[in-house]
């Protein structure tokens, strides 16, 4: 039992450091080597943007647009009861903006693009591309990593965006059908909802949410051993802990927002 | 007579250029010694052919030589720079872009067309023009035959074909060695000999030094200057091809003329057959 629980300690802490190292590779990759002449793949990211962020744009739409239309179902009923069913504007704007955008964008992308990213680079692996790489003096982690940790960490905050308008129109249309609020209430009371400083907020958490989905997959598609069953492991690995991450680091930017941002009125 | 050939042998051997020296290079896995002071010396413009079993430590041979795999004990010294140990990145590209590899299954970049494979790594490791390297792209396809086929994707040509751009792709940087991994596995016997031509006509053309690790005896009798034959991780035999080919040792003739028979065992279980199938089973059970 011991050793068991000590061998898992040691397995977990060996992941750990060999997470922290590629780290450290891509934020020198994308911080210090420009400054010593080594650029930054553009062509690459723009690719990479493409792939993993606009194809994604209409599973992000209809999944927001979705929720939308479930928030304003699910509040309907108490709203009426308190008689303030125009309300709805106000609480779809903040929870959409300030949570449910950001936090769901990143779960639906960790499946989308994390799981494709974490499969082509373990695909990569088995077929020995990285290591031809490596022996050509090119390195894998500023050619393959960063251009996607770059993409994605640029993709989410414009998902986000497109995902929190969505999310808005579904509870709009909902709430035309189910509450009779006209649309242009309904637009003015979400203007007066939405602030700055929680769009801010947002676009900074799904940038941090960009960079954990997009190093999280490339960490287990380097990871993958042993052909097709491997890589099928370590994609669904990577989905995984892209989604307790996520939902961790959101744990701790909602804790930060309620200590700093928040102004109770 | 015999003494003094030796002698002459040895002495052609000092005034040669040492590209790659290996001395008692070992690498363990899990406990396992997969390769067992390994020994050896490759001399410059020769075509060293590696063969053994699988499972014999080639192709960790091969990547400890390429510097993937750090070997557990030893020296090697590649171009006299010592890579055991060797943690200075720089200085380890410096002596990555002296080599090239022609990996077993091409490993080609499949995001990208056969030309930009093989123009990736001019187009990074030098300034040179777009017009430049792509006069460059066609020389290098041209001289494995397939000019005209730059604008295809890895996956829309034969593999054959994909080992003759891999190749390409390796010579890409005009390297003073190239290693081969099991260049003409899975190929038909007319692609075998295509390859093997085409490595006998690099080495002789570019003076390239070439380390081809194989365990097809025609290709190696073809292309070989030298063969050393590995065992369980050590240098059993060494020659030049007639050397090998009339070699008396048991398991040197056994794995040449592809017998089944031999002191080379077929199972590789460290246990008896019986006494592991009867391992936790009681007397009294078996009546």
């Amino acid at each position: 039992m011991i050793r068991t629980l000590g061998k898992a300690a040691i397995g977990f802490l060996k992941e750990l450091s060999n997470f922290f190292y590629l780290t450290r590779d891509i934020l020198y990759w994308i911080f210090i080597a420009p400054l010593k002449g080594k650029r930054i793949r553009t062509e690459s990211i723009a690719y990479q943007i493409v792939r993993v962020g606009v194809r994604a744009i209409p599973i992000i739409c209809l999944v927001l647009f979705l929720v939308g239309m479930i928030l304003a179902v699910a509040m309907s009923p108490l709203l009426v009861r308190f008689g303030v069913p125009s309300l709805i504007a106000n609480i779809i704007a903040v929870s959409v903006t300030r949570e449910i955008g950001a936090l769901l964008t990143a779960l639906v992308m960790s499946g989308f693009a994390g799981a494709s990213i974490a499969a082509e680079i373990g695909t990569m692996n088995v077929s020995e591309e990285l290591m031809a790489l490596e022996t050509s003096a090119l390195n894998p982690v500023y050619f393959l990593v960063v251009p996607r940790v770059l993409a994605t960490a640029i993709a989410l905050p414009c998902l986000v965006i497109i995902s929190d308008v969505a999310g808005i129109v579904g509870g709009l249309i909902t709430s035309r059908l189910l509450l009779d609020v006209s649309p242009s209430l309904y637009m003015q009371l979400t203007y007066e909802s939405i602030e700055i400083r929680v769009l801010v907020y947002s676009t900074i958490k799904s940038v941090i949410f960009g960079m954990i989905i997009a190093s999280l997959a490339c960490y287990h598609g380097i990871k993958v051993r042993g052909g097709a069953e491997g890589v099928g492991k370590e994609t669904t690995s990577s989905v995984v802990y892209s989604m307790i991450f996520i939902i961790l680091a959101n744990l701790v930017f909602s804790m930060f927002y309620n200590m700093y941002l928040e102004v109770y009125k | 007579m015999e003494e003094q050939k030796n002698q002459q042998n040895q002495k052609e051997e000092q005034k040669r250029e040492v590209v790659i020296s290996a001395k008692n290079l070992s690498k363990i896995f899990s406990g396992r010694t997969v390769l067992k002071d390994i020994n050896l010396d490759i001399y410059k413009g020769e075509r060293l052919i590696i063969i053994g079993g699988s499972g014999c430590g080639k192709s960790t041979l091969l990547r400890c030589l390429i510097n993937v795999y750090q070997p557990d004990c030893g020296s090697l010294k590649f171009f006299g720079t010592e890579l055991v140990g060797l943690k200075d990145e720089k200085k380890m590209d410096e002596v990555r872009k002296r080599f090239g590899i022609l990996f077993q299954n091409g490993a080609l970049y499949n995001s990208l067309t056969v030309g930009e494979n093989v123009a990736l790594p001019i187009r990074e490791h030098s300034n040179l023009a777009k017009s430049v390297i792509d006069i460059m792209v066609k020389v290098k396809l041209e001289l494995v035959g397939l000019r005209d086929f730059g604008h295809l994707m890895p996956s829309q040509i034969s593999g054959g074909m994909q080992k003759r751009v891999a190749l390409a792709r390796a010579i890409a940087l005009d390297p003073e060695v190239l290693f081969y991994d099991e260049p003409t596995s899975g190929l038909d016997p007319i692609m075998t000999a295509v390859i093997d031509e085409l490595i006998v006509e690099l080495n002789k053309k570019m003076n390239m030094t070439s380390v081809v690790i194989t365990h097809d005896m025609a290709s190696a009798y073809r292309i070989a200057h030298r063969i050393v034959m590995l065992y369980k991780g050590e240098v059993i035999a060494q020659g030049t091809p007639e050397e090998i080919k009339n070699s008396q040792d048991k398991f040197v003739q056994q794995f040449t003329q592809g017998l089944a028979d031999g002191p080379i065992p077929l199972r590789v279980s460290s246990k008896d057959f019986y006494e592991d199938l009867l391992e936790g089973v009681r007397p009294n059970e078996i009546r």
